[in-house]
């Protein structure tokens, strides 16, 4: 199975999808690059269903375009884009064997027998599956039917595949196991994917590219690294990834840093060049509970702010605490176990720091 | 065996409560004996009256191989519930179909459709029909007047007639276990097969077709069972003319006053509807098709 020809990317330009008055999907505007593993990350509510099935052809928009390469298909109904879609909950017809429901797409398109049974034969060996050929969908586990709506979405070489939270009902050690398998096959196959998560660790592990959306509009998009070392704003940084929100006003530029205050602390942030918000002004740091370490009282660094354990929590690799702070109220902190020493206690009173480049300057809302 | 014994010698109430399965037998006992009572003594009586009267023997049996009239009737009979079942599975198909796609306000006025004729007294919806078949009757009348015909249809006392109220007074039963069945049909199974390629008729007639198999087989077994005991529909617009075997049974119970030949035709009765539904439990789950279970 190797990508076809004339494979191009998906230009989405400004589409709007309304129910009643409420606008579920609003003016996304979106290229999706040929080959790539895009995902849509959001929560609940946010439109990711309703745009990926705006790009499948399920849903029309209301405003809008969707471009592949240069062929306009905004209103192309489903059966004429060649997408290939898995569905949440795969959607495998139970009447049909394994081999059977892989065969449909060909069978759709007429193609002649001896090439269905080699082509689908050979999507089942790519998903592992040809001892299961015979069997009815409900006599697959779990992980065997999402493997199946995987192998009948690619075995016409679809242009694109559109995945709708494929795993979210998988036990967290298949849906690993999963994710692994899908990342090999979508780096084998060369496939463009657009996946489907509101899990933002399945999202930072498996993508190339990221796009965010939150109540039906795309607020950032771009590789997991960059998401996740530039959010742009305090939503984005929240939700990819758990941060602290420092706010403060800024009370004088020093070098390359601002110094900002809140309560009785002063805090150093490096921003420099044209995003460095002017003195006086409102700002917002996020700061990633990983980037801070508990130091001895009285070291000299950047920052270093004391607080007391008002709660933790051990989960192997690290220990999560929640410190509470007269600067900033309650702070997570995340230490490697083997850094620690001691497990904390509550009450405890410690310091904690970090550097000037530790936090990100983030928009509100 | 000792245990039963030591069972049986327990106070009452406490064996109540020790054995469940004892509980739910007298629950079900009042059942259990009406169902004794009034149907299978009457049923056993029925067999027994069918081999004993006029004489011992099978007799009576043996009219099925000879008697030109009781094979022409059985005939009409199977004719005309073959031919009521398909035609009502056609209608209760198309219906059932627009019933699960329709709007939910929508639904609830056609459920509102389906359900009011089972109200209403089969006599009653009969004698409707009349008023609309007759000769003079509102179709004839309005088809004349219209000019698309110049003589009458006969649509009534004949086999004609029969069908149209009995497909009447069946499309309910055909339409609910259709419907049922549909109701459970995984839509994006539908969206699945469009967007794997499959033109929106490809999509029902390898998908939901198929998968809604299981409810058209149990509809017709319904409908099938129900008209061949048929009788006020095919009585009242057969006019006499069309016997079928219900009809039959009746006349040679209280006009010819044959027993032997009513009941046996009671017993066929019984026998062929239990053959049916054997050999359709091989196919599909009765339990879940009745809606048990
Ligand atoms: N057919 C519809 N009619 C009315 N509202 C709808 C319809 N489909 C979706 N919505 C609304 O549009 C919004 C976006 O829905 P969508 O299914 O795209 O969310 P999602 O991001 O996929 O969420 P989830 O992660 O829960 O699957 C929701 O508020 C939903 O209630
Ligand atoms: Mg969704």
């Amino acid at each position: 199975m190797s990508v076809s020809e004339g494979h191009r990317n998906l230009n989405i330009t400004g589409v709007e999808k309304r129910f009643g008055s409420f606008k579920a999907v609003d003016n996304v505007s979106l290229t999706v690059e040929r080959g790539e593993f895009l995902t849509l990350l959001g929560p609940s509510g946010s439109g990711k269903t309703t745009l990926l099935m705006m790009i499948a052809g399920f849903v029309q928009p209301d405003k809008g375009s969707i471009a592949l390469g240069a062929e306009q298909i905004t209103h192309l109904p489903p059966e004429r884009r060649d997408f290939g879609m898995v569905f949440q909950g795969y959607a495998l017809f139970p009447h049909l064997s394994v081999f059977d429901n892989v065969a449909f797409p060909l069978k759709v398109r007429k193609k002649p027998r001896a090439e269905i049974e080699e082509r689908v034969r050979s999507a089942l060996d790519l998903v592992q599956l040809t001892a299961q050929m015979d069997r009815l969908p409900r006599q697959l586990s779990g992980g065997q039917q999402q493997r199946v709506a995987l192998a009948r979405a690619m075995v016409f070489t679809p242009h694109l595949l559109l995945l709708d939270e494929p795993l979210s009902a998988l036990d967290k050690k298949l849906r690993a196991e999963l994710q692994e398998e899908l990342k090999r096959l979508h780096r084998k196959v060369g496939l463009t994917f657009i996946y489907v998560t509101h899990d933002q660790d399945e999202a930072l592990s498996m993508s190339d590219r990221i796009a965010i959306m939150r109540d039906g509009q795309l607020i950032q998009h771009g590789s997991p690294a960059e998401l996740y070392e530039n959010p742009s704003t305090a939503f984005v940084a929240d939700f990819l990834g758990k941060s602290n929100f420092l706010r403060g006003r800024v009370e004088t530029h020093a070098g390359d840093d601002i110094v900002f205050t809140s309560g009785r602390g002063r805090f150093r942030q490096r921003i420099s060049g044209a995003k460095r918000p002017p003195v006086g002004s409102e700002i917002a740091i996020a700061l990633r509970p990983e980037k801070i370490s508990i130091v001895p009282p009285g070291t000299e660094m950047a920052n270093t702010l004391t607080g007391t354990v008002t709660e933790w929590n051990y989960f192997g690799s690290e220990f999560r605490l929640v410190v509470s702070t007269q600067s900033f109220g309650s702070v997570a902190v995340a230490i490697p176990t083997w850094k620690s020493g001691v497990p904390p206690e509550i009450g405890q009173s410690l310091t904690l720091g970090w550097d000037a480049q530790a936090g990100m300057q983030v928009a509100e809302s | 065996m000792t245990a039963l014994v030591e069972t049986a010698r327990l106070p009452f109430a406490r064996r109540l409560r020790s054995h469940p399965a004892t509980r739910y037998w007298l629950m079900t006992a009042p059942a259990v004996l009406l169902m004794l009572v009034f149907y299978v003594y009457p049923i056993g009586r029925v067999l027994w009256m069918s081999i004993t009267i006029p004489e011992p023997g099978l007799d009576n049996y043996t009219l099925l191989a000879t008697s030109a009239s009781i094979q022409k009737m059985l005939w009409t009979t199977a004719r005309i519930s073959i031919l009521t079942t398909l035609v009502t599975l056609v209608l209760a198909y198309i219906v059932s179909y627009a019933l699960v796609h329709a709007t939910p306000h929508v639904q609830r006025w056609m459920f509102l459709g389906v359900v009011i004729p089972l109200w209403i007294s089969v006599l009653v919806r009969a004698f409707s029909w009349f008023i609309l078949l007759r000769r003079e009757g509102l179709i004839n009348t309005a088809l004349l007047t219209a000019g698309i015909i110049d003589t009458p249809l006969s649509l009534m006392w004949n086999e004609v007639g029969v069908m149209i109220g009995m497909v009447h007074f069946m499309l309910p039963f055909g339409i609910l276990p259709i419907y049922a069945n549909m109701r459970d049909i995984d839509r994006r199974c539908i969206a699945a097969a469009r967007g794997l390629g499959a033109r929106p008729f490809e999509a029902f007639w390898r998908i939901f077709f198929p998968l809604s198999l299981p409810g058209v087989v149990g509809a017709s077994i319904l409908v099938f069972i129900f008209s061949l005991g048929f009788f006020v529909t095919p009585a009242l617009l057969g006019g006499g003319k069309t016997l079928m075997v219900a009809e039959y049974i009746k006349v040679q119970i209280l006009e010819v006053v044959r027993w032997g030949v009513g009941t046996m035709l009671a017993t066929m009765l019984l026998v062929v509807i239990g053959v049916l539904l054997a050999v359709v439990s091989r196919v599909v789950n009765l339990r879940k098709l009745f809606g048990a279970g």
